[in-house]
């Protein structure tokens, strides 16, 4: 789902258009529609991101892929603490980055490349649980990163989980070629305490992506 | 109403012919006199609309498989987030402060304070069940679609409770839901 620049054409990666950026909310421009963009991690307007989940991740994507965007908002934004906001929108910005997220550092290490993305970032050892659904109410856990740590095999690893869960479970190849381990059912709460106990993965190891 | 919605809750789908097609556009220019002139735009002539049922009797008005609007029963016609973005001003505005953004992008309805503290603003006077784009302070695009529950006058005057019901905003499953099959 982490497509690039989600409605509009490639062509139109410059900023948005000058009027829509100069504040106001862009009522002035007389031809619609507006281009409007949607970060390529989120797919949330990018002024919106600091509030998604994946705050950190965009931040990086919007540094490699529209610069300019990340410029002329950030503009917006210092006008506006200085300006008719006051002390109160700073605050309010301060309050959000003080989250477990910094929205604002630059350079920090992606975490998480991709929404649904399951590998990690070069190197590190890190398992990421993630949840899919599968027509309507029904679930499958996807649980990636496990070959990231050397004395988990991965194929014991999914069949002590399928034990453990009364569940399908298997380990099939990512489209980035890692392999993951798929769970038939919903397990997303209670496998960060089964991957610690019985395979010794440590809970600061292990990131549950709370979205999809 | 959306917050986890998905292309799969979509009961089912089919054409719309092109009297009932008519109709609806006779219904949004009623509701939405600004879009107008962009109405051939967003719903062409020639495009393959169609209705998606979903639970709680939503439907959602898709072009080509792109939702457009959405409706409950046989209520207000709202348009989607993503429509908005492309004619913000087809809608009245009222704009909720910086704090209030997190709990809008989780689902919440917005309480009154949201619009009469510092950086909430009411554009246009509306009245009880109006249909209103909710932009936020600081943030140039639209972030929810509401109805209101009180007439901004009583938004202004109560000042308390829940003023505008969070129908639609950023980052729910409608809004996740780019195109249907
Ligand atoms: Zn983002």
């Amino acid at each position: 789902m982490a497509e690039f620049a989600a409605d509009v054409p490639d062509e139109g990666k410059g900023p948005p258009p000058a009027t829509a950026a100069s504040g106001g909310g862009g009522r002035e421009e007389d031809s619609y529609p507006l281009t409007i963009f949607y970060c390529g991690v989120c797919g949330l307007p990018p002024e919106y991101c600091e509030f998604g989940s994946t705050a950190e991740a965009c931040r990086a994507w919007a540094e490699a892929n529209c610069p300019e965007v990340l410029a002329v908002e950030e503009g917006i934004a210092g006008l506006e603490v200085q300006g008719d906001a006051g002390g109160e929108a700073a605050g309010g910005a301060e309050r959000a980055a003080g989250g477990e997220e910094e929205p604002k550092k630059k350079g920090k290490k992606v975490r998480i490349a991709k929404p649904g993305g399951k590998k990690a970032a070069g190197g590190e050892q890190r398992v990421v649980i993630g949840r899919l659904s599968r027509n309507r109410r029904k679930f499958v856990t996807v649980v990636g990163g496990l070959d990231t740590f050397p004395d988990v095999k991965i194929k014991d690893a999914a069949k002590k989980i399928g034990k453990q869960f009364a569940c399908g479970s298997s380990v099939s190849k990512a489209p980035s070629g890692a392999e993951e381990v798929v769970i038939q059912g919903d397990v997303l709460m209670d496998l960060p305490g089964f991957l610690e106990t019985t395979l010794n993965i440590p809970a600061a190891k292990i990131s549950v992506l709370s979205t999809s | 109403m959306f917050k986890r919605f998905s292309k799969d809750d979509v009961s089912s789908s089919s054409q719309v012919k092109s009297s009932v097609q008519r109709g609806f556009r006779a219904k949004l220019l009623e509701q939405f006199p600004n879009s107008e002139p962009y109405l051939e735009d967003i719903l062409p002539k020639k495009g393959n609309v169609t209705i998606a049922k979903c639970k709680d009797r939503v439907s959602l008005i898709c072009c080509d498989g792109v939702p457009l609007f959405f409706q409950q029963r046989d209520g207000h016609i709202f348009p989607t987030l993503r429509i908005l973005h492309k004619y913000p001003n087809m809608m009245p505005t009222m704009r909720v402060d910086k704090g209030a953004i997190s709990f809008v992008m989780n689902g919440a309805n917005i309480m009154c304070q949201g619009f009469t503290s510092k950086g909430g603003r009411i554009d246009t006077p509306l009245e009880a069940g109006a249909a209103v784009c909710i932009l936020a302070e600081g943030k140039k695009v639209a972030l929810a679609v509401g109805q209101t529950t009180m007439s901004t006058a009583d938004i202004q005057s109560v000042n308390k409770g829940i003023g505008v019901d969070n129908l639609h905003y950023l980052g729910d499953g409608l809004f996740g839901t780019k195109e249907l099959d």
